[in-house]
């Protein structure tokens, strides 16, 4: 008790100086806690996106190869029924099944689409019976984009963007037309097909939305003459099994030619890694920044308290306190400033994003097509690993920056004037 | 009487500029058990250098200190931090309080190193240790709240609390009175006879001179 009334009574002393490192350190930590908080609602956004909106799933099941060539050569590269069969079968292991929320198969193509007497390039895909449904409304789209839930509306014909809708010069709430799509066969000859334009979505991305259009897969196979797919998509019901399920697929489906991807790989998630990589860059610049000031700011702190305090180290060292003993006396009062600046920055964070979160502004990431809100994530996971953190490198600096005084040795620190002068 | 203290050609140079000083030039000296000895000398003379040797705060350039038959330059920086702890006790020309901390605290913090001592036994050790200095009843004031004599007090009672086999006090009396450091002096003595606590102290006043068991007359870093 005594060290830590030791402690609490020379922050006391020492008022100016600690409210200023106080202050430091509570911007500091509360700007961290802020910008964690944003960096992590952009990754629920990213990754709601990539898994529910583009339907990538948590984790895609593609042929050996296909990643790299399956345009070049579709034939060789896209899954065969007897292949789907087999896939399908793993899928039926307990575990999987248990963690498994939903499965879509996934065909796409370059295709045109003909309407109203206009001709428009379209890349389709097509999934599984039912699934356009199942994102319509799902938990996660409602909770991390719900600005974009008004831009869907689910049909069992073709789909498309609002803004080829308008390209093609039809309201999306008018009645439904014929289209015609084209494209060639995986054998190379050129088919077509028709069906009603009913339904509208949004990939949520920017450069996507002037060719996005969606098909049932039974149409898509017809267009292409074909019975196979490209993935397999895989929606699990929480994502903290990701790794699990993985490891249990490449254990069943070991050796059988296939490939297996979760939606944070560069292979099936490209835009999640890449705006995620973006923005964590920034983000570890920023925190970079905030961390080094908190350090300056301890280790001002406790340099000019160690000079204000040279005797009192050769008194305490002349009394038998070892060099560690004393290194952790200023490091208690460190730590004991670090702890109140938490407190102080944890309610800061929780007033200013609650305050943020209600006034709900609306805001368009780079290469989105449609806003969000701009949101800050709440979370007692964050602050307290913020907290771990940033007391550790409290405990750390002080260590480093009593280490230099330390070394004196006593006759040198009595002699030093002090506040006992 | 019991030899406890031996220092063979004791010497310690200091930098100076260019130059070197030679504080010290080859002492040779035992102090025995129970004595109240003062080295005395003028400022510049080596006293400190000497005491601060003895006690393990600086290191000699040559020459050896034995305390009983421990050579205290042989040891390592956390044996020599035990010794200091359990062995010596300091008193400073300054006192050395720590302000933020009551008197009671103040004469705690050497015993707060001994974890085998709950907290209850160091607080009655050190009540114990200022009752001895006649401080009792100001166990809960801070040192600015103190004299310059009870703040030596204080700091005498922080110097017993381990019940050191030895005391070093450089200066004990310089920034008091003399009403005061006679006082301080006194306790000093009543503590060397009561409890056989050993004093080595350095001094410049003439009139402690008749007081002590033993004079060490110290010029230019040799006993005269």
């Amino acid at each position: 008790m005594i060290f830590l009334k030791w402690a609490f009574l020379n922050l006391k002393r020492n008022k100016r100086l600690t409210l200023a490192t106080g202050f430091a350190l509570v911007f500091g930590f509360t700007g961290l806690l802020l910008l964690s908080g944003y960096i992590k609602v952009v990754d629920r956004f990213v990754s709601t996106q990539t898994i529910y909106l583009n339907m990538v799933g948590h984790i895609g099941i593609l042929k050996s190869g296909s990643v790299e060539d399956a345009y070049r050569n579709p034939e060789k590269y896209l899954l065969s029924s007897e292949e789907q069969k087999e896939i399908e079968q793993v899928l039926e292991i307990p575990f999987l099944k248990e963690n498994i929320e939903k499965v879509s198969k996934k065909l796409t193509a370059f295709a045109l689409l003909s309407a109203a007497e206009k001709n428009l390039p379209i890349y389709i895909e097509a999934y599984s019976e039912g699934m356009t449904a199942y994102i319509e409304n799902h938990p996660q789209l409602v909770k991390w984009l719900p600005t974009l839930l008004s831009k869907i509306k689910s049909s069992d014909g073709v789909s498309l963007t609002k803004e080829l809708y308008s390209m093609l010069g039809h309201d999306v709430n008018a009645q439904p037309i014929d289209v015609q799509v084209m494209t060639k066969t995986l054998d190379g000859y050129l088919n077509g097909v028709s069906d009603k334009l009913t339904g509208v979505h949004t990939t949520g991305l920017a450069f996507a939305e002037d060719v996005s259009a969606k098909m049932s897969l039974p149409k898509l196979q017809e267009l292409l003459a074909t019975d196979k797919i490209g993935t397999f998509s895989i929606f699990l019901k929480d994502e903290t099994k990701i790794e699990e399920v993985i490891k249990q697929l490449k254990l069943s489906l070991k050796g059988k030619g296939f490939e297996i991807y979760s939606y944070n790989s560069d292979e099936i998630g490209a835009y999640y890694t890449g705006t995620m990589s973006f923005i964590n860059s920034i983000g570890f610049f920023f925190y970079s920044l905030i961390a080094l000031v908190s350090i300056f700011s301890i280790v001002n702190t406790l340099t000019m308290g160690i000079n204000e305090r040279t005797k009192e180290i050769g008194t305490l060292r002349s009394m038998g306190f070892n060099n560690y003993q004393i290194s952790n006396l200023f490091s208690l009062e460190v730590i004991m400033l670090t702890f109140f600046a938490i407190i102080i920055s944890s309610i800061l964070y929780y007033v200013l994003s609650s305050f943020i979160n209600s006034l709900k502004i609306p805001f368009e990431p780079a290469g989105s097509s449609g806003y969000v809100y701009f949101t800050i994530y709440i979370s007692n996971s964050i602050m307290l690993a913020h907290a771990c953190i940033i007391l550790f490198i409290s405990y750390l600096t002080s260590f480093i920056a009593c280490k230099k005084k330390l070394n004196f040795n006593i006759a040198e620190l009595l002699n030093e004037q002090g506040v006992y002068k | 009487m019991e030899q406890l203290i031996t220092i063979l050609k004791l010497k310690k140079k200091y930098p100076l500029g260019d130059t070197v000083i030679e504080a010290l030039k080859g002492i040779d000296l035992k102090i025995y058990k129970g004595d109240f000895t003062a080295i005395v000398g003028a400022s510049g003379s080596g006293k400190s250098t000497l005491l601060n040797l003895i006690g393990t705060i600086d290191d000699p350039d040559d020459g050896e200190v034995y305390f009983k038959d421990i050579n205290i330059f042989k040891l390592n920086e956390n044996e020599k931090a035990k010794f200091r702890n359990e062995k010596i006790g300091f008193i400073f020309q300054s006192f050395n309080l720590i302000p933020v901390l009551n008197v009671l605290e103040n004469v705690k913090i050497p015993l707060l190193l001994n974890k085998k001592l709950s907290e209850q036994q160091r607080t009655d050790k050190a009540i114990e240790s200022l009752e001895e200095v006649g401080l009792k009843d100001f166990v809960y004031s801070t040192p600015n709240k103190l004299s310059g004599g009870q703040r030596q007090r204080v700091a005498i009672a922080r110097a017993l609390v381990n019940n050191p086999e030895f005391i070093i006090a450089d200066e004990p009396t310089a920034n008091l009175d003399s009403k005061t450091t006679m006082n301080v002096i006194d306790l000093m003595l009543k503590l060397n006879k009561e409890k056989g606590v050993t004093f080595l102290f350095s001094t410049h006043d003439e009139k402690l001179m008749d007081r002590v068991s033993k004079i060490i007359h110290i010029k230019d870093g040799l006993i005269l």
